[in-house]
């Protein structure tokens, strides 16, 4: 008998008292000896144990419990019981339950983090939005409602979305750094995130040329968007119609299934059916030039 | 109703589910030794062992109308009983022996004087080496060695196949020598220690 075969009969006897015929190997090997040793302790002790017991008459201490108890006999099953009953089931109390158990939470560990590394983008440089700060100057006139001066400035910084309405006969300067200035007379204006949408009154725009992979300029009105990608133009929105005029490079004008685009000089009047009239080659005019300034009726 | 030794579990537990608590007691009478002692040598401590069996009993009471009838009723018992068992007992904490019922137990399986000392401490050793094993393992030594049930009976109380049983056992008791052989090797201060605490 070797060492293996020993461990073998002794671990796969099922009785407290071990097998004569172990004690050969054992005189010739330390180690199994003393796993004799220990194997006949565990038995005597097991022995002793199996009877330094006294089991208590617990009968009427559970009957009262169960009389004291407001549950009824086959009452419904509390949920805390419920999640307890589920626990226990899932619990990794066997070496197959362990294996579930731990696989099955290595696999949702690992989901999670793949699902967090894949969202989070290889560089959040790239991904961040572009800087902008939209800020107002006042030229004439009051201030429109809402909008909170910096401390300590002459310019206000306005929130995306934020509706600018000018009181009649005010003029300011809406500002994107680096990107376009939007001098507004009257009316009103909302500043985006790629453009502003000129909902009424008289707007003169100087949008710079795009940098290399930014979303071209726009401008929404109710009657036509204008696309820009570098160029000086004036926009006039009445309640009717919507005037174009171009001071310097190009500008495209789409309304409904109408698309122009027009030059240096050029000029075009959108109604509210969307039909383009145009183009004219426009009189110089200024926004701030209060002479020539348009009647703008606010809506 | 009168109830007799002889009066079938399912008879019991119809009479409960009407509402009969001297159907109750009567179940619990018969079935507490089982359960008690179950816990007590599960736990190693006989003020849980008491209360998890009220606990286990109670839970039977309120989880009455769930029992499948087609199954054993007593395995339905004992996996309550584990289940508390397993769920109190990491928090749980072996207190010593009764000396006198130690006493008792050792003169029943051995009466000769000399080997009073020598049972006395292999029973401390060994009840302190079951508190440390696996909980998997450490019930199925209890029910195989502790209760004395047979093989088969231990594979109905745990659901489990007789095979499985089987060779579950071998582990546990491989792994229970094992922690008497290292307490044996690595505590000889302990053993006495452990002797003289009882």
């Amino acid at each position: 008998m070797n060492c293996q075969e020993f461990l073998a009969r002794l671990d796969a006897h099922d009785a407290l008292d071990l097998p004569t015929d172990l004690e050969g190997h054992a005189q010739d090997c330390p180690a199994c000896r003393a796993r004799l040793a220990a194997a006949r302790r565990m038995g005597e002790g097991l022995a002793v144990l199996r009877g330094a017991v006294r089991v208590p008459d617990l009968a009427l201490r559970i009957r009262q419990a169960a009389a004291r108890n407001p549950a009824s006999a086959g009452s419904s099953v509390s949920w805390g019981e419920w999640l307890m009953d589920w626990w226990m089931w899932l619990a990794p109390t066997t070496p197959f339950k362990s294996t579930v158990f731990y696989g099955a939470s290595a696999a949702i560990i690992f989901a999670l983090c793949w699902t967090i590394v894949a969202r989070v983008p290889p560089n959040r440089q790239e991904m961040a939005p572009p800087a902008m700060a939209w800020t107002l100057a006042m030229e004439r006139g009051s201030w429109p409602e809402g909008v909170a001066v910096l401390p300590g400035t002459d310019r206000a910084s306005v929130a995306l979305g934020q509706r600018l309405a000018f009181p009649a006969g005010a003029q300011g300067r809406l500002v994107w750094p680096g990107r376009a200035v939007v001098s507004q007379l009257d009316g009103r204006v909302v500043p985006l995130a790629d453009g502003v949408r000129l909902e009424a009154g008289t707007a003169r725009l100087d949008v710079e040329p795009k940098p290399a992979g930014a979303p071209p300029f726009q401008v929404e009105t109710p009657f036509a968007r204008i696309t820009v990608v570098g160029t000086s133009f004036r926009l006039l929105v009445t309640a009717s119609r919507l005037d174009v005029e171009v001071m310097a490079g190009r500008v495209r004008v789409q309304a409904g299934v109408h698309d122009r685009t027009l030059g240096p000089g050029e000029s075009v009047a959108v109604d509210a059916r969307g039909e383009i009239a145009g183009p004219a080659v426009a009189a110089p005019s200024e926004v701030n030039s209060q002479s020539d300034r348009p009647e703008v009726p606010q809506d | 109703m009168k109830f007799t030794p002889e009066t079938p579990d399912q008879t019991l537990l119809q009479e409960i589910l009407k509402g009969d608590l001297d159907a109750f007691e009567h179940l619990v009478r018969r079935h507490q030794g089982v359960v008690y002692r179950f816990l007590y040598h599960f736990l190693g401590n006989a003020a849980d062992a008491e209360d998890l069996t009220q606990e286990t009993f109670l839970t039977l009471h309120r989880k009455l109308s769930q029992h499948n009838p087609a199954l054993s009723f007593r395995a339905w018992l004992m996996t309550i009983a584990r289940h508390l068992a397993i769920s109190h007992s990491r928090k749980n904490v072996p207190t010593p022996l009764d000396p006198a019922m130690l006493a008792a137990a050792i003169r029943d399986v051995c009466p000769a004087p000399e080997r009073e000392l020598l049972l006395k401490e292999a029973s401390e050793q060994v009840r302190a080496a079951l508190a440390r094993v696996a909980e998997v393992h450490r019930e199925i030594l209890v029910m195989r060695y502790l209760l004395d049930l047979p093989l088969h009976e231990v594979a109905e109380l745990l659901n489990i196949p007789e095979g499985t049983a089987k060779s579950r056992l071998f582990k546990a008791r491989a792994e229970l020598r094992e922690r008497l052989e290292a307490g044996e090797r690595g505590a000889g201060a302990v053993a006495p220690a452990m002797a003289g605490g009882s």
